[in-house]
């Protein structure tokens, strides 16, 4: 059995019965015992659950009733809520918090058949760019060990990329799909905002954060999106109709824009991977057309001081009174919040609740977060008259492969990681990162950018290119 | 001192918060408003800030607080925008409060306050704005603890806060009445001031008589009732007075009224800048309001206790007292209405109402007890009162057995044999037979004592059952009584 088998294989496997769910379920659990003590991939695994799961959809698939994920493992995200199941959001103080509930893409995804498979790590509350802030322990990178997977969806796409499950579950506030898919060499997909429910994914930036995947292909990443999608009631932010007019419809060959300017600092080697894949894709046919984008480290500052001042609103309700882990020693109700919430966070988090926090006050003469909101509608503004000129735009998905666990960075270096991924959430723009190459046997991703509603267009625009290269079916030695 | 120093002005603005009668909570599925639950009955995740979950707007909400400000001739915002306020309590599980800061959904309008005299005074609404109400700390159930009652947190709520255009206690009072009857008028909410449905509280400061300046202020939190509103500005006015008499100054900070000792006391200072932190929230995206909208909710507007104050008047000829105690409710002033006009006598329509019908809802002892009559019935009583037919005091015997039956008051009348006997022979029978048994009384009735005649009309009226036309029972004594004197005078003579 290979475990590196699309969605549309192994759908072929079950349906032709030449191997049953339980047989599956069980492949990838000892996959994931044989090697997950290396990776780290998973936070939680109830291998007696997914069996019993998978005999469910063994026996429902015999009376003829399929769904299109019917017998396929899913792994979820720690930030996405699953019923009775421990959703810490990889955070000290969620350690104990069992979701009563299902978040809507979980039920979107089982409705259809899909096997629950456990949670994957993350940066706690999905804040990071290197799966290292989690509270139970980091993720090492499948293609190197030493190495991070990138993050914080670093869990779902070191376990894509170890062939622990098909597909797993991400969530994208400003990049958290797409850098760890491009240190990890998969695919990496953050739908355009509001096309994804965020009902039951615990809120980091509600503005920026946008549910997507981690699969092997965009083929893969194509049907999960359409069963993943729709309007959620539940979900104010979720887009209302779905009719075609506001999507943008597939065609092909393309205009593609690419920014030269971007490749400025990078590393030689990564610029090459960058341009093999646009003579790829000129070479299917799409004309390539030079385009300036915004200035980086200006999208990348208000980014951050609107990422941080939401998360300090939502992450108020972390207090230890109603769930979560509540401080043992405390003399009064202040006492309570202040070590509850001292206790139960890490660094990074404290580090933007405190900044966040600041932004947000009267106290900040500099009126932060009016100035940063008035940069994201320039960057806004700016990719809506792109998007006049050109289908859609070619760009790194990271600025470099994945870097060592010991390497030392600030924290300005870490959040830098996130220059090339976070206007797209600034703007509520679709995009996927697809592998273009490998670079001293590392994995990079290249970044196809859509216009609002462009979800469709850019999941074909990669399918075609992965039809066209090979660099997708690469895998790590384990 | 009960007296306030008449060299000293107050200026008096309210903050009051009505719950909304949704059926629904402000944003979630869970059903609002049960006060007679279970604690945490009625808690969804939503509610209790489950990590995940998100809030979607109740229309519903919207619509009952844009039909408010059409009421006060309010502005209406183009867009609804909500805003999230940042405070740590352990009964508001998100940490912070969904309000609106920036663009409240109704801006300035216009209260009129009406005085009993008929004269009126207009308050300028400042701002009505929506917001989600907190759960309940309860500190005295467990000792040591405080428990958590989280059914409260969502319900709706419209804050309501007027410009400072109150000058005294009485007339804050009064308006606090107006605003809630105009609430109950509009279906708004239940406005049942014992459960909290309406909380009130209240900005006062002092000036000199005359000066245009604004003194510091305090605010007086949680007056829930219009005598408990008035007391306290009264306590108030009177300690101001007193700090500024003796050159002292007035401390900016927020007090509370104890309504057993009558007086207020320091909560806590009034902090310039309280740091919440606002900012527009991310989860609900802002709603444009149409103008076809606004158009739609107006022309749904019931007539406004005003404008039906002012057409009672007009048109019924009503003293503008009768005109408002009969509007401050809609019930009433409908069965008003649809009464006189019925029976053609709006004066005694409007003595009926005021007087029996509003002592029997009393007896029930509910304001908003329903109003058991119908006008049909209302108006056939007043008729068969007027020719006569009921007396007085039958006629409210008979509202009592009406009350809560649909029963025809003609049928009722012929079952209970209740109609007045206005058969001349019959109660000079009557007359004559209670006088023979009183003879040793006729004597003083003779020389003038004018209040034995009651009790001889009373005898006449119980020996009837109550039925005979009192005039006319009075009519055939003194008829009698006069025979008899001119008999006796007679006899003398001779």
């Amino acid at each position: 059995m290979d475990p590196y088998q699309t969605l549309e294989q192994l759908r072929q496997l079950l349906e032709s019965k030449q191997i049953s769910a339980e047989e599956l379920c069980r492949y990838f659990l000892d996959r994931i015992a044989q090697f997950d003590q290396q990776t780290n991939c998973f936070v939680s695994v109830e291998p007696e659950q997914v069996l019993a799961e998978a005999r469910g959809a063994d026996k429902t698939r015999d009376q003829g009733i399929n769904g299109q994920l019917s017998g396929i493992p899913v792994a979820h995200k720690d930030n996405f809520c699953v019923r009775g199941q421990r959703t810490s959001c990889c955070s000290n103080l969620l350690r104990t918090f069992i979701s009563p509930y299902d978040a809507t893409i979980v039920k979107n995804i089982s409705k259809e058949g899909g096997i629950y498979f456990g949670k994957t790590n993350m940066d706690e509350f999905a804040m990071g760019t290197s799966n290292q802030t989690s509270t139970w322990g980091p993720v090492r990178n499948p293609w190197d060990l030493s190495r991070v997977p990138g993050g914080s969806s670093g869990g779902s796409a070191a376990a894509v990329a170890a062939g622990f499950v098909p597909v797993a579950t991400g969530s994208d506030t400003g990049g958290s799909i797409r850098q760890p898919a491009s240190f990890c060499g998969v695919t990496g997909f953050k739908p355009t905002y509001g096309r994804l429910s965020r009902y039951g994914m615990i809120a980091f930036a509600s503005s920026l954060d946008q549910a997507g995947t981690l699969t092997r292909t965009a083929q893969d990443a194509a049907t999960m999106f359409r069963i993943m999608q729709g309007h959620d009631p539940r979900d104010a932010t979720s887009e209302a109709s779905w009719s075609d007019d506001k999507r943008v419809s597939v065609k092909h060959p393309l205009t593609i824009g690419y920014a030269a300017s971007l490749l400025n600092d990078l590393d030689s080697e990564i610029v090459a991977r960058i341009e093999g894949s646009r003579e790829t894709l000129e070479r299917l046919g799409n004309k390539f057309k030079d385009v300036e984008v915004f200035d980086q480290d200006l999208a990348l500052s208000s980014y951050y001081i609107i990422s941080c001042a939401e998360a300090s609103s939502n992450l108020a309700r972390f207090d230890g009174i109603r769930y979560g882990t509540r401080t043992k020693s405390a003399s009064s109700i202040q006492e309570l919040y202040e070590n509850t919430r001292s206790q139960g966070f890490g660094d990074e988090v404290k580090r933007r609740l405190l900044a966040g926090t600041y932004f947000l006050s009267t106290n900040s003469p500099e009126n932060y977060v009016q100035k940063a909101q008035k940069l994201r509608r320039m960057v806004y503004a700016l990719y809506q008259e792109l998007f006049q000129k050109v289908d859609v735009v070619l760009a790194p998905s990271a600025p470099s492969t994945a870097f060592r666990l010991d390497e030392q960075l600030d924290s300005t270096d870490m959040y830098r990681q996130d220059r090339f991924t976070v206007p797209v959430n600034l703007c509520g723009l679709p995009a996927v990162s697809i592998p273009c190459g490998l670079v001293n046997g590392l994995p990079i991703g290249v970044q196809l950018i859509g216009p609002q509603y462009g979800d469709e267009l850019i999941l074909d625009v990669a399918y075609r290119f992965q039809s066209e290269t090979s660099w997708h079916l690469h895998r790590p030695k384990l | 001192m009960s007296e306030i120093d008449a060299s000293w002005e107050a200026v008096i603005g309210l903050e009051v918060h009505v719950q909304l009668n949704t059926r629904t909570k402000l944003f979630s599925r869970t059903l609002n408003g049960d006060v007679s639950a279970t604690p945490n009955q009625y808690a969804n995740l939503v509610d209790l800030a489950y990590p995940g979950t998100l809030p979607v707007l109740n229309q519903a909400a919207l619509t009952h607080a844009i039909r408010f400000g059409t009421a006060v001739d309010g502005s209406i915002a183009r867009v609804c925008l909500f805003e999230r306020k940042h405070y740590f309590y352990p009964d508001l599980p998100k940490g912070y409060q969904i309000s609106q800061y920036s663009q409240p959904i109704v801006g300035s309008g216009l209260f009129t306050l009406w005085f009993e005299d008929g004269q009126t005074k207009a308050i300028r609404i400042r701002q009505a704005h929506l917001e989600e109400d907190a759960g309940k700390s309860i500190h005295d159930w467990l000792p040591n603890s405080t428990v958590l009652d989280f059914n409260r947190a969502g319900t709706p709520l419209l804050e309501i806060v007027t410009e400072p255009d109150l000058r005294t206690p009485l007339e804050a009072a009064m308006f606090l009445r107006q605003l809630h009857a105009l609430v109950i008028w509009l279906g708004l909410g239940s406005g049942n001031l014992n459960e909290g449905a309406i909380r009130c509280d209240a900005n006062i400061s002092l000036r000199p008589q005359g000066n245009n300046s604004h003194g510091t202020a305090c605010e007086l939190k949680n007056l829930n009732s219009f005598k408990f509103l008035k007391n306290a500005l009264q306590y108030e006015i009177e300690r101001q007075v007193t700090v500024l008499s003796a050159g002292a100054t007035v401390q900016r900070e927020t007090r509370s009224y104890d309504p057993v000792s009558g007086s207020t006391r320091s909560m806590r200072p009034k902090e310039k800048h309280k740091e919440y932190r606002y900012f527009p929230d991310p989860d609900l995206p802002p709603i444009p309001i149409a103008e076809r909208t606004i158009a739609q909710i107006k022309s749904s507007m019931p007539e406004l206790p005003a404008t039906v104050r002012n057409r009672f008047v007009r048109d019924f000829d009503l003293a503008a007292d009768h005109a408002y105690r009969l509007t401050l409710e809609k019930p009433l002033a409908e069965l008003f209405e649809a009464t006189a006009k019925l029976c053609k006598d709006p004066q005694a329509t409007a003595n009926w109402i005021l007087g029996e019908v509003t002592a029997l809802r009393k007896g029930k002892q509910s304001l908003t007890q329903d109003i058991a009559i119908s006008a049909r019935q209302l108006s056939q009583l007043i008729e068969r009162v007027t020719d006569g037919t009921l007396s007085v005091n039958n006629g409210k015997d008979l509202l009592r057995k009406l009350w809560e039956t649909d029963l025809d008051l003609d049928q009722i009348m012929k079952t209970q044999d209740m109609a007045q006997i206005s058969d001349r022979d019959q109660i000079s029978n009557w007359a004559k037979r209670v006088i023979e048994e009183n003879e040793e009384l006729i004597p003083k009735l003779l020389a003038g004592e004018e209040k034995l005649y009651e009790y001889f009309i009373g005898q006449v009226m119980s020996l009837s059952q109550g039925k005979a036309n009192p005039q006319l029972v009075r009519h055939a004594l003194e008829t009698l009584v006069l025979a008899e004197y001119k008999h006796n005078s007679a006899k003398n003579y001779d």
